[in-house]
């Protein structure tokens, strides 16, 4: 019998590496480019959204200064933000039940 | 500015790497929704190039010879990754994402790299999707530990820097034996990994605050067996090796992959094709 086939048969679902995965899966999905810069979309970015002004400048992922339009990228934030939260919830119920 | 993803890929006896490229041409426009062109040689040219903007015919040169099944002795063949750096020259688009053809793309994410105001960027990171570290010692090369950037996606748009990096990048590899001597590496095999790190460096002073894709390279090792389970979706199986041998599987769902199992890739997209 070949490997490949033993490992599929006696195979058992890794939940802590699958849970782990998928963390990191969403994490990279946070991410995201506005005016030219990277922008991690979470609770941090939306909270320095809210104590600014119309127009701001901050620091993207690579510690480069990114102009922005502060009620625009609050939008975009919180709506990738909830978007991949709310997928990696539904990934998260289907790994549960898994075997 | 026009977009879209250059594939460099060469045939040898082992490795069907144009059923690869063709492969993910289509899940490339499905995905980013941008075109894709081919790098490749007369031998390799495939007959139908209809998911192709545009095939370019070069000649194809061996960076020596590497195992590509690592549980099969016999797997030895050719490596033609010679010529990468050309990418700059080659590429109809004004940004351009050069992709191995062993990294499936199940996901947009590559998607968000042509909205950034960056000129040349790469993986830094490199993530075991297993969680077994296998690549824990690939974040540096040769003797003098020089931190290692991965040439397998490598994003770039028409630009000084750009073309510097690429310049850098084909004096390496045309000076292949002189560098693995500078920074005491192995100079059998040429990596366009150490190529592409060593222009990196060089073209940014030698400092390490270099600019690079902002998520790790999910890779999935030699021994992890793949199925596919429906078009984004695959299941992984892998021993984890710890007081007693565990088969455990993984699922991998709307997530890309840089595959180094080339045996079942390879099965994946004959079959899907």
């Amino acid at each position: 019998m070949s490997d490949e086939l033993i490992t599929q048969i006696k195979s058992r679902f890794d939940h802590a590496t699958n849970k782990k995965l998928l963390r990191e899966k969403y994490q990279s999905k946070m991410t995201f480019a506005y005016a030219g810069g990277m922008f991690n979309a979470g609770p941090e970015l939306l909270v320095t959204l809210s104590v600014c002004n119309e127009t701001v400048v901050l620091e993207d992922l690579y510690g480069t200064p990114v102009k922005v339009n502060v009620s625009e990228l609050a939008t975009q934030t919180q709506h990738r933000w909830q978007e991949q939260m709310n997928a990696w919830l539904v990934e998260n119920e289907d790994l549960s039940n898994k075997r | 500015m026009n977009k879209g993803v250059l594939y460099i890929a060469f045939n040898n006896n082992k490795v069907n790497y144009i059923a690869q490229a063709v492969w993910n041409a289509h899940r490339v426009r499905r995905h980013l929704g941008v075109g894709c062109s081919l790098v490749t040689d007369n031998v390799s040219r495939p007959a139908d190039t209809s998911m192709f903007d545009n095939v370019f015919i070069v000649e194809s040169s061996s960076g020596g010879t590497r195992k590509y099944d690592h549980m099969n002795a016999d797997s030895s063949a050719e490596w033609k990754n010679i010529g990468r750096c050309n990418a700059y020259d080659l590429t109809p688009y004004d940004q351009t994402l050069v992709i191995d053809t062993d990294y499936m793309v199940n996901s947009n994410q590559l998607a968000v790299l042509f909205d950034l105001d960056y000129d040349f960027l790469c993986h830094r990171e490199v993530l075991d999707v297993t969680n077994r570290r296998n690549f824990a010692r690939d974040t540096r090369f040769g003797d003098v530990e020089f931190p290692m950037w991965w040439a397998t996606v490598t994003y770039f748009r028409k630009s000084d820097l750009a073309n510097q990096i690429f310049s850098v990048w084909k004096m390496v590899q045309d000076n292949w034996y002189h560098y693995s001597r500078l920074y005491k590496f192995s100079q059998d095999l040429f990596r366009n990994d150490y190529a592409v790190s060593i222009a990196l460096a060089t073209v940014y002073g030698h400092q390490l605050n270099i600019p690079s894709i902002p998520w790790p390279l999910f890779t999935a090792f030699y021994d992890v067996y793949m199925n596919q389970i429906n078009d984004d979706c695959f299941k992984l199986n892998y021993v984890r090796i710890g007081e007693k041998q565990l088969h455990q599987n993984l699922i991998l769902d709307n997530c890309d992959l840089h595959v180094m199992n080339k045996p079942d890739l390879e099965k994946i997209c004959v079959n899907t094709v």
